[in-house]
């Protein structure tokens, strides 16, 4: 079942001495009820200030330009106020990327969950006790550190406070901006390993953003490849690693070492993205593509679903699968 | 240790040095006063050892080594004894800075607080408002007004509301045919002089902590803990108070805690531009009539106030921050 549908959203960074810089740049998704969706890229890709516009946290410079967002039946883009503020709960969230900052340095635990329950119902102080606790546990964390302030726990720890101050809110869709990028790498897998039990067992969707194609592949169910302001590829995990659509994905894939390999040979991709700020004709990885054509410089090209579950922005990948899944190619994407 | 004991620990060894020093550094000079008084005299004649005793005993020249010197001054300077004031002979030091410190004290005490208050909260609001009608109105007009040097807001006061409109007395901090006492007629007397002084004072404090706070406010409003209090549904004001200006208001509190010292030295220009009967203008005419003993106790009252202000502040800053515990 559809819980949100993104139609044509496009973000502009406004600054008043230069160009502005369109960082999303007309982007349709759906995203399922109970999906697991990694998103990857690289730095400023547009990925984050995506996952900040779906859910309304966009502060200006930035801007939304245009498209909808609708979240189980609502344009939520076209919200603001009380209204917006109400949709939070039992609705859509985000942890932020340094979760080591999101906690306020003089609340302690039991009043940030105290703030976030009271702010969408009246709570007496024992049940934002006993919730509080339940979360706690939700993210493997005492329930001592109800009496603990931020400055006393560790990056991962805080980290989890701030996934259980989320679940506080009963949401339906949870987008992960780098939850674990300040953490080491054991921190991190515990994190994710949270992560990916709770919403298993909550049910609700999870978006993880993230720069690290590995993290990603290793844990999401479908991943999005954004590049330039666009999602270029759409596609489980698994068929991802093994066929790579876009040239893109073939070329961050090439990127990563096999550790158990003899001889590892590493393959960075030549050239810097694009310039957002300026208008450009055609696909924007066309300048560092390595099965560019002539027709590629016409026109951006358009995600098409090439297979099951599967879907490309590239004019080459999509003539050269277009014979089994033909009929498809007209529809945009899945 | 208890954080709070060794603070108090600190803070009594902070006053001994600033006590020690205020003793030491007078007598660090070459001289005595006995011999500056002399030098003037020898140009009648020479001078024998009789005349020599009668001017150190006028001027309370010590006797004994420095270190009980040492002992008679703190003894003398924890009673309270600081002599008697050669401009106003024979009144003791200590009872005219009694006299000085209430009217000070509730004067510009009251008035920095309110400054303090009123000054943040309008700050606060600025920086919510960012960019709207009232961020321009009270940020323009607070580096407007703080522009203000303390004595030229006092003598346009007191030229606009006491001399050409005759709305306020010109001097004074009460009027000659009342007494000071606790009636109420006093206390309405007295609170019509302190309304010249208490706005210029308030129109050049205002604008400083207003414009400090809306800084710190939007430094604060960009952190992720606001950012995140947000996305998780709080109420504005709720994220506007307890998340961002909660924070935002530490910093300030230092300052705070030094215009709180710094309010018995009371407001020099202030008080001399409307003669008011504190403690600044009694330093003024102390500094002007070369009256050391009143000086030098002034200075120490101030010094000690400073301190114990500070030791307020940090053991405040205790509560409002749990980093600082």
């Amino acid at each position: 079942m559809k819980l949100l549908e993104v139609e044509d959203l496009s973000v502009v960074y406004e600054a008043s001495r230069s160009d502005p810089v369109r960082a999303v740049r007309e982007v349709s998704l759906t995203l399922d009820d109970g999906e697991f969706v990694g998103l990857v890229g690289e730095s400023g890709c547009g990925k984050s200030t995506l996952g900040y516009a779906i859910t309304r946290m966009l502060r200006p410079p930035a801007r939304l330009e245009s498209g909808r967002v609708i979240f189980s039946g609502t344009d939520i883009a076209s919200l603001s106020g009380e209204r917006l503020r109400r949709m939070r709960s039992h609705g859509f969230a985000l942890v932020l990327q340094s979760g080591m900052n999101a906690l306020n340095p003089v609340r302690s635990i039991e009043n940030h969950f105290g703030d976030v329950l009271r702010a969408h119902q009246r709570t007496s102080r024992a049940d934002v006790r006993r919730r509080a606790i339940e979360l706690l546990e939700a993210v493997k964390l005492p329930p001592e550190t109800l009496r603990r302030f931020p400055h006393e726990l560790s990056g991962g720890m805080r980290q989890r406070v701030a996934i259980g101050l989320v679940l506080a809110l009963d949401p339906r869709l949870v987008i992960f901006d780098e939850p674990t990028t300040a953490l080491d790498v054991l921190v991190q897998k515990a994190v994710i390993d949270t992560i990916k039990d709770l919403q298993r067992k909550v049910g609700f969707t999870a978006v993880l953003i993230s720069h690290d194609l590995g993290l990603v592949l290793d844990s999401a169910d479908r991943v999005l490849v954004m590049y330039a302001g666009r999602i270029v590829e759409d596609q489980p995990p698994a068929r991802m690693v093994t066929n790579p659509a876009h040239p893109y994905t073939r070329a961050l894939l090439g990127c990563y070492a096999d550790p158990r390999a003899e001889r590892v040979e590493l393959a960075g991709i030549p050239g810097s993205p694009p310039d957002l700020s300026q208008p450009s004709a055609g696909c924007s990885y066309a300048p560092r593509c390595t099965l560019v054509e002539p027709g590629c410089s016409s026109a951006e090209p358009p995600l098409v679903e090439i297979g099951p579950r599967t879907s490309v922005a590239c004019y080459v990948t999509a003539r050269q699968s277009a014979h089994p899944v033909a009929g498809h190619e007209n529809e945009g994407q899945q | 240790m208890n954080p709070i004991i060794r603070k108090l620990i600190l803070f009594v060894a902070t006053l001994w040095a600033a006590v020690t020093v205020n003793f030491f550094i007078p007598r660090l000079m070459p001289g005595t006063p006995g011999d500056a008084a002399l030098a003037k005299l020898a140009g009648n004649g020479p001078i024998n050892p009789a005349q020599r005793q009668a001017i150190d005993a006028t001027l309370g020249v010590p006797h004994g080594s420095l270190v009980s010197q040492y002992w008679t001054y703190l003894d003398n300077s924890a009673h309270g004894r600081f002599g008697i004031s050669y401009t106003y002979f024979p009144q003791t030091v200590s009872s005219l800075i009694l006299h000085a410190l209430p009217w000070t004290l509730v004067l510009v005490g009251t008035v920095t607080v309110i400054a303090f208050v009123v000054g943040t909260l309008l700050g606060v609001l600025a920086a919510w408002r960012r960019g709207r009608a009232v961020d321009t109105v009270a940020t323009v007009g607070g580096t407007f007004t703080s522009g203000f040097p303390y004595f030229w807001t006092a003598l346009l006061l007191l030229f606009v509301f006491a001399f050409k409109l005759n709305w306020f007395p010109i001097k004074g901090g009460y009027a000659a045919d009342v007494s000071p006492n606790l009636s109420l007629a006093f206390v309405r007397d007295a609170a019509f002089h302190s309304v010249l002084p208490a706005l210029t004072i308030l129109i050049s404090g205002l604008g400083g902590w207003l414009l400090g706070m809306r800084n710190n406010m939007i430094n604060t409003l960009g952190e992720d803990y606001v950012t995140f209090a947000e996305a998780n549904g709080l109420r504005g004001r709720t994220v506007a108070l307890r998340y961002a200006a909660r924070n935002a208001l530490l910093p300030n509190l230092t300052a705070f805690g030094m215009a709180l010292g710094l309010v018995v030295g009371g407001s020099l220009l202030t008080e001399v531009v409307f003669a008011y009967p504190g403690v600044g203008y009694l330093l003024y005419n102390a500094v002007v009539n070369e009256d050391f003993p009143l000086m030098q106790a002034l200075f120490l009252v101030i010094t000690v106030s400073v301190l114990v202000a500070n030791f307020a502040v940090d053991l405040l800053y205790g509560l409002l921050d749990p980093r600082a515990r």
